[in-house]
């Protein structure tokens, strides 16, 4: 396959207006695609291209190149389209088979078959109006769902501004219901936390009833088998039902973990504090009767949500966007901690390949070591006694491929912490074990704490070291 | 032993056609953390196309030991 000679079919980026524009046309507003700030929270870490809007661009790009209109599609969406990359499209001719790729990294993979001739799909589409927000499903809702209506529910009139090429091949109403199918995985089934894998499609005028239904689950994975019936074609697809967010455990309900005053004279600086880790020490702390100071890059809601919730019983928490390392001056303008947690991180898991990536490394060296550095040097200047923490990670002992850069930067980060000498400052390292966090979501169940276990005697080892 | 080797030879091209790698050798000891392309995504599709072309179901609980191509083989052994 890999010998078999590639034709170049098209490139280009996708960029959040292209998603939004794919969104409107297609109905299928999953902020997944569309919301930077809660796609920080999925298992990609960050916004992810529609995967029929990859295909449907790919199509496009061929029907118009090769003069070829297919009347079959297999797609399997291998790893997810990042916005603002450049990816390539190819098409081998002997495999019949388009490709969208990222240098050597595969993305969608998409099978092409040219069994019967396409003539041009004439009908009348069914339409309803947008939904704003995709459905949140359980699995159990999803067991029980009944047949569903098939209708499409975008805006008809951008299909000749994104795909000019298809509506010639297909029509304009075939175009929107091919779009229908990233609406129906992605805002009904199964809906707010769904993972799109694959899609067999078999274009062919049904005279019968457009609908959609689920053939099968296996609960063991919450994987999804949907079948579509729409005017222009009948399609399978293998979709998830992925993990939701890993919200962190209610305040109230860690109460009982804390002593009312074990932290009464901690006031921390938790820099990256809005969500996982540093929530949790973020909730001990004001258990504890001790205040925080929580830094936040891009989770203002989070991170205002989480302050909210310390108030609520009566403890002191403020919140400052302070993006590192743009804003590491900031710190000096801050003092009176005794206390400072450093939790900033990049998404770690969410490499597409174990191919080492010099870039990636850069990035979480500039973050786990020189702004860590930097302050270092910032802390130093003051008289107070400061118990830093510093977290590494188990994967330093048992290094994963997927992991290379970010366990290379963490040992340099730890060498430092070692080296460093003052006579106020004291660092404690910790190889933390994988914890419940969003950067550590899989679609299989993986053995994981909850970051309050972890962080608990952590809080509480802080207090010793400067004492 | 001969059932073993059977089973690797059934397994390989399933691995190979997933992980798009068609020089895959598996080993006894070939794991995810080795292999490119090898993420929880695909170790489920691997699972499931196993399932399928060996005419086999495994549990939930069997499918958390799964650690190694080793482990595959085990499995399907005490399967078939």
């Amino acid at each position: 396959m890999s010998n078999a000679k590639k034709l170049f079919v098209a490139s280009r980026k996708f960029s959040l207006a292209d998603q939004i524009a794919f969104a409107k046309f297609s109905g299928d507003f999953n902020p997944i695609h569309i919301d930077p700030i809660v796609a920080r929270r999925t298992i990609s870490g960050q916004c992810v291209v529609h995967g029929i809007h990859g295909l449907m661009w790919a199509l496009d790009s061929f029907v118009v190149k090769l003069n070829l209109i297919p009347s079959a599609i297999i797609v399997k969406f291998v790893k997810p389209i990042f916005l603002d990359e450049e990816v390539i499209c190819t098409y081998c001719p002997i495999t019949k088979s388009l490709q969208i790729t990222k240098e050597s990294i595969i993305l969608s993979d998409i099978n092409l078959k040219f069994n019967s001739i396409i003539n041009f799909f004439n009908f009348n589409l069914s339409c309803n109006p947008t939904q704003n927000f995709p459905i949140d499903r359980d699995i159990n809702d999803l067991a029980n769902l009944p047949i569903q209506d098939f209708f499409y529910k975008g805006d008809i009139n951008l299909t000749r501004l994104l795909f000019p090429n298809l509506i010639k091949s297909y029509s304009r109403e075939a175009c929107c219901e091919l779009a229908t199918i990233s609406e129906i995985v992605g805002m009904q089934t199964p809906g707010l936390h769904s993972f799109f894998l694959s899609a067999r499609i078999n274009f062919k005028q049904n005279k019968f009833v457009s609908n959609f239904f689920i053939e099968h689950i296996d609960f063991r994975f919450n994987l999804l088998k949907i079948s579509i019936n729409a005017n222009s074609f009948t399609c399978k697809v293998d979709a998830i039902l992925r993990p939701k967010p890993a919200y962190g455990t209610s305040i109230i309900n860690m109460r009982s973990m804390v002593d009312d005053s074990e932290f009464c004279n901690v006031n921390a600086l938790i820099i990256g504090g809005s969500r996982g880790l540093g929530e949790s020490v973020a909730k001990l702390i004001a258990l504890g009767g001790g205040e925080s100071l929580i830094t936040y890059s891009s989770g203002y809601d989070d991170c205002l949500s989480l302050s909210n919730s310390i108030s609520k019983i009566g403890k002191k928490c403020s919140i400052a966007k302070i993006t590192i390392p743009e804003d590491l001056h900031l710190f000096e303008k801050l003092e009176n901690f005794n206390h400072i947690y450093y939790f900033p991180t990049p998404k770690i898991f969410g490499k597409r390949n174990v191919q080492y990536d010099k870039n990636l490394y850069n990035i979480f060296y500039e973050i786990y070591v020189n702004s860590f550095k930097k302050l270092l040097e910032i802390f130093s200047k003051t008289q107070k006694k400061i118990s830093i923490f510093y977290p590494s990670s188990i994967s330093v002992n048992n290094p994963l491929p997927e992991l290379a850069e970010y366990i290379e930067a963490k040992i340099v980060g730890e060498k430092l912490c070692k080296k460093f000498n003052h006579k106020n400052i004291k660092i404690l390292i910790s190889r933390l074990p994988r914890t419940k966090t969003d950067q550590t979501m899989s679609l299989l169940e993986a053995k994981s704490k909850n970051p309050e276990d972890v962080m608990l005697p952590l809080v509480r080892k802080m207090l010793t070291l400067t004492r | 032993m001969t059932k073993r080797i059977e089973i690797f030879k059934k397994i390989q091209p399933i691995f190979r056609e997933i992980l798009k790698d068609k020089n895959l050798i598996l080993k006894e000891d070939t794991s995810p953390s080795e292999i490119k392309n090898w993420d929880s995504l695909n170790h489920l599709t691997i699972i499931v196309e196993i399932e399928k072309q060996l005419n086999c179901n495994f549990t939930t609980k069997e499918i958390a030991k799964l650690n190694c191509v080793g482990d595959f083989a085990n499995l399907i052994l005490k399967k078939s």
